[in-house]
């Protein structure tokens, strides 16, 4: 069997703010598209020119249209932050009893613990909901997910060997 | 699931919009081989889908999707850090 894929210790801090309410927001699109005018009303110049009877020239009055000027901005992923690992811990994540998530990966095979404090039924719930849709949606990856209990114990305490502690709710 | 009304932002303002549950048919890996000979893996995770009130030209409503991108990487090794290079 291959040797457990190292992920950096500095991840921890990398994906703290995964947390929710703090860059998962409820916007949409701002982010992917670029405003490139303002929407509405634009004024264009036509550059004509009327001249009255005193000889001195008047401008039309300028042409108004309506057009919204939106163009989309390509999607930009990469390897590192669009990972399968992250797209799961972002996922999970989002049940709020949850505390910390620990990974383990050897190739395409995750071992994944979320941890929670206490045993919360309903909680468990949501996190099996998220991971019977991470399960139907990768199915040519091999998951172990576990959820565990925390019981005011440290995570140090419980943190299998060979895993690396990837989410770490922010207090 | 119900569906559920909400306000989005749209193209910057913000617009009234049904959420609307759904089932996935068809969530296959899109595939490309790089010339370095690395291959990448990218699909696109919908997780959210709302139809706006508003149509466009061909007076469909319009939809917005909420999605992630998932990206894998299958990197030659001697591509990786610390690897010996070949001239």
């Amino acid at each position: 069997m291959d040797k457990v894929q190292a992920l950096k210790g500095t991840d921890i801090e990398k994906y703290e703010w995964l947390s929710p309410g703090d860059k998962n927001t409820n916007e949409l699109l701002p982010a992917s598209f670029q405003e490139i005018g303002k929407p509405g009303q634009v004024e264009v110049d036509t550059g004509s020119f009327v001249f009255n009877w005193s000889g001195t020239k008047k401008p039309l009055s300028p042409l108004i249209i309506s057009k919204f000027f939106w163009q989309s901005e390509y999607e930009i992923a990469n390897s590192a932050d669009d990972k399968l690992e992250i797209f799961v811990a972002k996922s999970i994540s989002q049940v709020p009893e949850v505390e910390y998530i620990i990974f383990s990966k050897i190739d395409n095979y995750y071992e994944i613990w979320t941890v929670i404090n206490k045993l919360d039924r309903e909680a468990r719930d949501r996190i099996y909901d998220v991971e019977y849709n991470i399960l139907e949606r990768f199915r040519d990856n091999y998951f172990d997910f576990h959820v565990i209990c925390r019981n005011d114990k440290s995570i140090e305490e419980i943190c299998p060997t060979n895993a690396i502690i990837f989410y770490r709710r922010k207090a | 699931m119900m569906e559920k009304r909400t306000m989005i932002n749209f193209g910057g303002r913000t617009v009234e919009a049904t959420e609307v549950g759904y089932k996935g048919i068809k969530e296959e890996w899109n595939e490309y081989q790089a010339d370095d000979g690395t291959v990448l893996r990218l699909k696109v995770v919908v997780s959210e889908i709302y139809r706006l009130d508003e149509y466009d030209q061909d007076s469909k409503p319009i939809y917005v999707i909420k999605s992630s991108n998932v990206l894998s990487s299958s990197v030659p090794e001697h591509l990786k850090k610390g690897a010996a290079r070949v001239q």
